[in-house]
């Protein structure tokens, strides 16, 4: 067949996919150009990934699907043995979680030499091997490696080299990159850029991050809840968007959050003193002992009243860790904490008298309520930390926590699973609130919403920082949303804080190597 | 996030066939051996041996045994006394056991690891080898076999309790609770029990069955219930010289052993498919793209 | 990874040592005094005196702990106070037909339930996978002595193809002992082999819907090839813990099934000790029992630190 580069690769005509009888893609109807990059962006439950799965005819068992997708001008096979030979020949294929997506059992390089054998035999395949691997940037040593024996991005560099094997000719990416830290998601994307230039080969790349999109596609549709709202060529999305969906995606994209009013930061609410944590490592009546992991390695800041912290740092670096030992669920090994005078740090359990002062909101707004549990009863839990509340003082202040963070009190009826992320993530704070601390500690308060409620969720720290006057500490990998609202910002690497300043001065003059690698990272819209 | 939906167990269930079908059918057995503590058709503590080995008739509906006691009554109250040994060693297993894992879950660390280093140890064994010490020492009876699997029970219990408990103390709304004050034992009790409650039941449903075949099964040795009770054990051992020749006498008292067990084992399976994430998560594949 | 093995051996010399002073608290403290017990309350002092003296049941218990203790390590577990023969004796004789029959009891199980979990996994949601499973949910529910009785009515008795019992001893004719434990083994095996009929089908069907199937359907591989070359190894790795434990359970179950068919195995050991009180005789029969199950189950977890290399390769 000719190479003609106008000639779709993939067609889809009035595509229906439906689970029992509830539908998950509603008449969708889009093509791929040869060797165009094409993004597809939507939420989760936006059908993307099933759209992907309906192109390489990978739907689930229980997916009935109607309508036509066409491959290089035939319909796909529906027959699993004709389907197989498109895949992996035709059509790569790679998906978001490289440990789950590798067989655990296996070598990763017999995985690499499985694919390149049902393509050309036994025929030069060291050598086809060796090339592979030189061509995702992986050495000859990580062949006899198992998936656990390597990193995250070095397994999603694995399934590339597998997912080019066949040499396809169209290459799809189902999020691959969103259970990457930042550094590695640069990295890998623009591996895969290279690659598809090299290859001309033809892109679909599938997620839910604007900003990844729009740094490797030329052009994009937007899906949302199973419908394709519009396709257009990347810049015209940003400038020129038609659809209301669309344009909320672009402006969360750059996250627009309303300013905060000015605050004066004076006297210190909050000092850490050379704080260290050590885990331990091996198990009960193990032989082998191992020298202890060191988290957090003699760290020292402070916090003023009313100042908002960011600590931010690659994965692994200990943030996580040492935000658990500030609002007392870790103790530390060593150094201590201060807050307004009261010292604490390595009891097992804080007094009432400082743990009502600290608050924590946590990642994960799905799991931060008991499911059996009304919300009401959840946000009024910290109230044990107040002595000698009436019922009516109690729920004053319940009623109270709840409407500044925007919701209604009629709402504390309810069960957790009735709301929706970003209302979670919103009675989460004001459980945190609801003793009125002085300190709020957010482990990456939006990394687990959709895009859209992101802004609306910062907008609201904003508003409560200057309306209660409380101190945050925001945990984040995440440097763009940071930047919105930090006075000041700590960058961790392997357990030390490495460097601090406030934001402009940090993103314009970075001192330390992995601050600079975390800036580089970051994808800018250029649009 | 299925099993953290807060739903009514039996509400949902009931929808489900093959639940339905279990709990019909296993309620139908419960109520015959209710009934027997009050009215059985023959008294079988009166032996009539000049009408041994009847055939079925519309007097003896199932006919008699080699005491000529009717097998309808026979079977009522042996299915009562397997009940009674299965339920309770289910109590036994449920009180001790899941106090066990919660507390094994909570406070980890060398605790955990001498409860669980046990646990396992106990897990490995089968009521039988409880059985043979405890009927060694106290002789054989109906409660020593419940104690005897009741022992076992525990085991199973506590390492589910542990399980389930683990799994929920990873949610972030036990660092919340934490936060707020709440000690180990009454976060055990007030956010990790109720959320691991269902998984308890599923469980208790597998081990009433099990019980049921135990008890059989020491009964049939000789460990367990002995005449003048009964049970369905014991009315096999009790077969185990006549069922040559007369076949029904061990057929019936098995058949219904496996008749209350498959009842029992569907139910649970229901309950399970209910209630089990894993299942639900091709229903759910298209929520995650 | 050579840590981790001598970790499981520690562990393993441990639980010996605890259930031995278990069984020790147990079987010679529990009943007052065992001589006693053993002799029942009609006996007179002098009788008993003499039992007390034979068991050494003057000296302290430490004392006496010890000796059984050390004693078990050199396979002596004292003399049967009613046969008046070492009892390591009395068990091993008894172990030549219980350990055969618990082994081709598993060897059955796998051979009959691996085979139909695969078949109805890879058939899933159709009529073969519904008739295996209901086959498989009736098989659990038999018991195996009720299921034993069965074969004996069928196959010795209305068919006469079969011995219903008597064993002859391997010595005298290896092929006899063999036909002799054909229908015991069935009858321990069919619980079991249903059992993992459905633990295999439902680990595979997971399996089935792991990412690294897709990946290796994304290769070029059809569904069943995926299966084939990824799954059921995969899928098999959490069944060997189930078969360690089902060991167990067929040992176990022995002691039942050999009084269906007059099986001269340790379960009538057992019987006999308990009828006539021979508590020594009980204490060996039982830490054997607990000794042959926590063997199997560490050689099971080192096998699984072999073969899954998450495991080998920690660190």
């Amino acid at each position: 067949m000719p190479q003609d580069r106008t000639k779709n690769i993939v067609n889809i005509k009035e595509l229906f996919v439906s689970f029992n009888i509830r539908p998950a893609l509603d008449n969708i109807s889009f093509s791929i150009k040869r060797g165009e990059h094409f993004g597809l962006i939507g939420e989760s439950g936006s059908g993307k990934s099933l759209t992907a799965l309906a192109i390489a005819g990978l739907l689930p068992p229980t997916a009935k699907m109607i309508g036509t997708i066409e491959f290089n001008g035939r319909p796909i096979p529906k027959n699993d043995k004709q389907m197989s030979r498109i895949r992996g020949r035709k059509i790569g294929m790679i998906f978001q979680e490289p440990m789950s997506a590798l067989n655990p059992l296996m070598q990763v390089g017999k995985q690499i030499i499985e694919a390149l054998k049902l393509h050309y035999g036994e025929e030069k395949i060291e050598e086809r091997l060796k090339k592979l691997l030189k061509e995702v940037g992986l050495e000859e040593k990580h062949i006899k490696r198992y998936p656990h024996q390597l990193s995250g991005g070095q397994r999603q560099r694995i399934m590339i080299a597998i997912a080019l094997a066949g040499e396809p000719e169209l290459l799809i990416c189902d999020e691959p990159t969103s259970a990457l830290d930042l550094i590695t998601q640069a990295k890998i994307l623009s591996l895969l850029n290279r690659i598809c230039e090299q290859r001309n080969m033809t892109l679909l790349f599938i997620s839910h991050d604007l900003a990844a999109v729009s740094s490797l596609c030329q052009r994009v549709g937007v899906l949302k809840k199973g419908v394709l709202l519009e396709v257009a060529e990347i810049g015209k999305i940003f400038t020129n968007a038609k659809n209301k969906y669309t344009k909320l995606l672009v402006k969360s994209a750059k996250l627009n959050i309303s300013p905060l009013k000015e605050i004066s930061t004076r006297n210190e609410l909050f000092s850490a003193h050379n704080i260290v944590r050590k885990f331990k490592q091996g198990k009960f009546l193990s032989f082998s002992k191992k020298a202890p992991l060191i988290a957090v390695n003699n760290v020292s800041f402070t916090i003023k009243s009313s100042e908002s912290v960011a600590l931010v740092g690659p994965s692994g670096c200990g943030k996580t860790t040492l935000a658990r030992m500030i609002v007392g669920l870790d103790r530390a090994d060593s150094g201590n904490f201060c807050l307004e005078k009261n010292i604490y740090g390595k009891q097992k359990k804080l007094p009432k008298n400082i743990r009502r002062d600290l608050a924590l909101v946590f990642q994960d707004p799905f799991s931060s309520f008991n499911p059996r549990q009304k919300i009401g009863h959840s946000i009024a839990e910290p109230l044990r930390l107040l002595d000698g509340l009436s019922n009516i003082e109690k729920s004053t202040k319940i009623i109270r926590a709840i409407e500044s963070v925007g919701l209604d009190k009629s709402m504390l009826n309810r069960y957790p699973h009735e709301f929706s992320g970003g209302q979670r993530q919103r009675l989460a704070i004001a459980r945190a609130l609801v003793t009125r601390p002085r300190l709020v500690v957010l482990d990456e308060p939006v990394s687990a919403l959709d895009v859209s409620v992101r802004g609306e969720i910062l907008s609201l720290l904003n508003n409560l920082r200057s309306e209660f006057a409380i101190s945050f500490l925001l945990i984040s990998h995440d440097l763009n949303m940071v930047y919105a609202v930090a006075d000041r910002i700590m960058v961790m690497n392997a357990g030390r804080i490495v460097e601090q300043a406030e934001p402009k001065k940090l993103f314009s003059n970075p001192q330390h190597e992995i601050t600079k690698q975390l800036l580089a990272a970051r994808i800018n819209i250029n649009y | 996030m299925g099993k953290l939906k807060r739903e009514n167990l039996f509400k949902t269930a009931w929808f489900h066939p093959s639940f339905r079908i279990g709990f019909l059918g296993s309620f139908f057995f419960i109520i015959l051996a209710i009934i027997s503590i009050f009215w059985t058709p023959y008294n079988i503590e009166e032996l009539n041996i000049a009408n041994r080995f009847a055939p079925a008739s519309f007097n003896h509906l199932l006919g008699t045994d080699f005491f000529g006691r009717d097998m309808v009554s026979m079977l009522m109250k042996g299915a009562l006394t397997s009940f009674i040994v299965a339920v309770l060693a289910v109590v036994i297993g449920m009180i001790i056991g899941v106090p066990f894992g919660l507390i094994a879950a909570s406070y980890g660390g060398i605790i955990d690891n001498i409860l669980s280093k046990t646990n396992d140890f106990l897990f490995a064994f089968p009521a039988i080898i409880s059985a043979i010490i405890i009927t060694a020492i106290f002789g054989p009876g109906a409660i020593n076999a419940m104690i005897a699997i009741g022992i076992f029970n525990i085991a199973v219990f506590a390492r589910v309790a542990r399980g389930g408990a683990l799994s929920i103390k990873m949610l972030q709304f036990i660092d919340a609770a934490k936060l707020s004050g709440m000690g180990e034992l009454k976060i055990a009790f007030k956010h990790i029990l109720p959320n691991i409650f269902s998984l308890l039941i599923v469980q208790a449903s597998v081990q009433l069955s099990l019980g049921i075949l135990a008890e059989a099964g020491l009964s049939y040795i000789g460990f367990g219930t002995q005449p003048p009770q009964t049970s369905l054990g014991l009315m096999l051992k009790e077969a185990q010289s006549f069922f040559l020749i007369h076949p029904t006498l061990a057929i019936l008292p098995g058949l219904t052993i496996v008749l209350i067990v498959i009842f029992i084992n569907i139910a649970g399976d229901g309950l399970r498919d209910v209630l089990d994430p894993r299942l639900a998560k091709e229903e759910t594949l298209d929520a995650a793209g | 990874m050579f840590g981790s093995i001598l970790r499981r051996i520690l562990i393993f010399a441990i639980t010996i040592f605890v259930a031995s002073l278990v069984i020790f608290l147990l079987l010679d403290i529990l009943p007052g005094d065992p001589a006693r017990f053993i002799l029942g309350i009609n006996a007179d002092i002098e009788a008993v005196a003499a039992l007390r003296e034979q068991m050494g049941l003057n000296l302290p218990i430490w004392e006496r702990f010890w000796h059984w203790f050390f004693g078990l390590l050199r396979a002596d577990l004292g003399i049967s106070v009613t046969q008046n023969v070492p009892v390591a004796e009395l068990i091993g004789e008894r172990l030549f037909v219980s350990l055969p029959l618990a082994f081709f009891a598993l060897i059955l199980a796998i051979i009959i339930g691996i085979p139909i979990g695969i078949i109805a996994a890879q058939n899933r949601a159709k009529f073969i996978d519904s008739f295996l499973m209901i086959l498989a949910q009736i098989g659990i529910a038999i018991p195996n002595f009720w299921f034993g009785m069965l074969l004996v009515l069928l196959f010795s008795v209305k068919l006469s193809l079969l011995p219903t019992g008597d064993f002859i001893s391997w010595n005298e004719d290896f092929a006899a002992a063999l036909r002799s434990l054909i229908l015991p083994s069935i009858a321990l095996a069919l619980p079991q082999a249903a059992i993992l009929a459905r633990i295999m089908r439902t680990s595979l069907v997971d399996i089935s819907n792991a990412d690294f199937i897709r990946t290796a359907r994304a290769k070029g591989l059809t569904k069943k090839q995926a299966i084939w070359r990824h799954g059921v190894r995969n899928a098999i790795l959490p069944i060997m813990t189930i078969l360690g434990l089902q060991f167990a359970f067929l040992i176990a179950g022995t002691v039942i099934v050999e009084n269906v068919f007059y099986l001269p195995g340790l379960g009538k050991l057992i019987f006999i000790a308990i009828s006539e009180r021979d508590l020594i005789l009980v204490r060996g029969a039982i830490i054997i029992l607990i000794l042959i199950v926590s063997f199997i189950m560490m050689l099971v977890d080192i096998a699984y630190q072999l073969i899954d290399p998450r495991l080998r390769l920690r660190g």
